[in-house]
């Protein structure tokens, strides 16, 4: 296997780029701001391609076009609301969609399983892996979700399309991560085809130049 | 009883942004008293900095820029073509309609490939279809209600593109010269005439990846306008690029060209037109079957608020973070 890296993108990593580019109106903090220009460095910067999944981009539109929309009083307001909104999908579609940007869409396979979704309900029903005892400290509801197991697939299918190269699932979901060990205990398929989840950006040192982030590097986070 | 009409909802009247240094001038008096009596309310700015604040402050259905904007005190670089680049680079489906007396050859080119809507000189005239005259206002109502007519390229499921490309004009050595430029495209190119491609059936244009019209000179007669016309609606599906000489005395064939909304508009004129057609080719290639979204543009984005999703914040919270639950 090369040194090569790809990394499947989270939805929550899409938000934090987009608010590198924008004035957000609710206010950060000075973590929040930190880890937001380091993941908009290491978008624009890294060299090795980001893929972020289908369905990624479509939980990326549903949270953004909710966001805000009972604010708008009048016709007016909401025409520019909704303008604003598609303006900055324009801007991350121009990434996804341009061969010279590092962020690539990626479709489900036609001749791969039919719907993600279908294996995902595999993860999400079995009790050695989502037990109450184990994770009655957070909120049920947002434990390992449907998006969360469909994300695992989407890392498998990739890893599977290239079976020479690292994949890398980098998310900031906190429950997921928490996950990830026992998923890769539990299934082979996952410890195989995914070698590495990156969340925790605050562990690496500031300042540092992500644009030269290697498998090695990657491997360090874990 | 009679039974009643359906009551109709007022129809909210467009909202446009006009942009232009000398707003006393009789002829943006005029013409800004003629787009409301169309029906239309309208903003009047005076600076390019003044209308780049009103876009982020406002909705707007279309936007009219003059381009030379030397008698305004707007410490802002550049001038109407400026503004349009960075509108589109923010928001493509914005409208935008240039009406200038200043524009130069390379603002020609420049506003078309920046994809604006319309491109209105003032100093125009000419006759309606039914051969009535007109005056550049009546040429820029026409032009913006043109353009506010437009739907938005549709996005269509269009597949992988069609590795093949139409090459039409009447320069053989031109083309032949195009021919040996695109050699390393990978592009299997077909050569007709002007006349021939604009007699091919739909079927047979849609079987194009993209299609080059270049010509030193295109006539402004019927004929080629009708032939030109249908090839250049094709966009984006395939993506249609135009070329021909910038040179002053083809105003109206340029302007003509501008108006039909090529992908891009190529100035023979200049000695890197080759590297300029290669690179439209490219990005053809990339937005087929899709409207192009230009490049952002860093600073104006900043300006946008948006509300971010407090959830997805919190997940990254270190707050409560374990490393492993097991």
């Amino acid at each position: 296997m090369s040194n090569k890296l790809i990394y499947v993108a989270d939805s929550n990593v899409l938000v934090d780029y987009v608010a590198h580019y924008i004035k957000p109106t609710a206010s950060l903090t000075a973590a929040d701001r930190q880890r937001i220009a380091r993941i908009a460095d290491f978008c624009d910067r890294n060299q090795n391609p980001i893929f972020v999944p289908d369905l990624v981009w479509s939980e990326f539109l549903g949270v953004m076009l909710h966001k805000g929309f009972d604010s708008c009083p009048t016709y007016a307001d909401y025409q520019k609301w909704f303008r604003d909104r598609q303006m900055l999908i324009q801007q991350i579609e121009h990434r996804l969609v341009h061969p010279l940007q590092n962020l690539t869409l990626y479709h489900w396979p036609e001749d791969a399983a039919p719907n993600p979704f279908k294996r995902s309900e595999e993860l999400l029903t079995d009790p050695q892996l989502i037990d109450q005892a184990s994770f009655n400290f957070i909120d049920r509801g947002k434990c390992f979700d449907g998006i969360d197991g469909a994300i695992m697939l989407y890392a498998n299918q990739i890893a599977h399309d290239h079976p020479e190269i690292k994949v890398v699932l980098y998310s900031g979901d906190r429950v997921l991560s928490q996950m990830i060990p026992r998923l890769q205990r539990r299934y082979r398929w996952i410890a195989n085809n995914l070698s590495g989840f990156w969340s925790r950006q605050d562990r690496l040192p500031a300042g540092r130049d992500y644009s030269d982030l290697t498998a090695l590097n990657a491997h360090q986070l874990f | 009883m009679q039974p009643q009409p359906p009551s109709q909802a007022p129809v909210e009247p467009k909202r446009l942004l006009l942009m232009d240094d000398e707003p006393t001038s009789t002829l943006i008096s005029h013409a800004e008293r003629r787009i409301r009596a169309a029906g239309y309310n309208v903003d009047l700015v005076t600076t390019m900095g003044e209308a780049i604040a009103a876009f982020h402050r406002h909705y707007y259905d279309l936007i009219i820029l003059d381009i030379d904007m030397s008698q305004s005190s707007d410490p802002s670089a550049g001038d109407g073509v400026t503004v349009l680049q960075q509108l589109m680079a923010l928001y493509h489906q914005s409208q935008v309609v240039l009406f200038s007396g200043a524009g130069t050859v390379a603002h020609w080119f420049a506003a078309s490939s920046a994809h604006c809507a319309g491109y209105v000189a003032k100093d125009e005239s000419g006759q309606d279809a039914a051969g009535a005259p007109q005056d550049s206002i009546d040429r820029l109502l026409q032009s913006i209600a043109r353009a506010l007519d437009s739907e938005p390229p549709a996005r269509r499921d269009t597949g992988p593109m069609p590795p093949t490309l139409l090459l039409a004009g009447n320069d053989p050595a031109l083309r032949s010269d195009v021919q040996a430029q695109l050699a390393q495209s990978g592009l299997a190119i077909s050569d007709y005439s002007l006349d021939e491609a604009a007699a091919l059936s739909d079927e047979t244009l849609a079987t194009f990846g993209v299609v080059l019209l270049l010509q030193h000179e295109f006539n402004t007669r019927q004929r080629t306008r009708q032939a030109l016309a249908r090839l250049l609606s094709l966009s984006p599906h395939p993506h249609v690029i135009a070329g021909c000489d910038g040179r002053n005395e083809l105003r109206d064939s340029i302007l003509y060209l501008a108006n039909q909304r090529p992908f891009r508009l190529i100035n023979l004129s200049q000695t890197n037109w080759p590297d300029q057609l290669q690179a439209a080719v490219s990005e053809a290639q990339i937005w087929y079957g899709r409207a192009e979204i230009v490049a952002t543009h860093a600073d104006a984005l900043r300006r946008v608020e948006i509300t971010l999703p407090a959830d997805y914040l919190a997940a990254w919270s270190s707050e409560g973070e374990s490393s492993d639950v097991e």
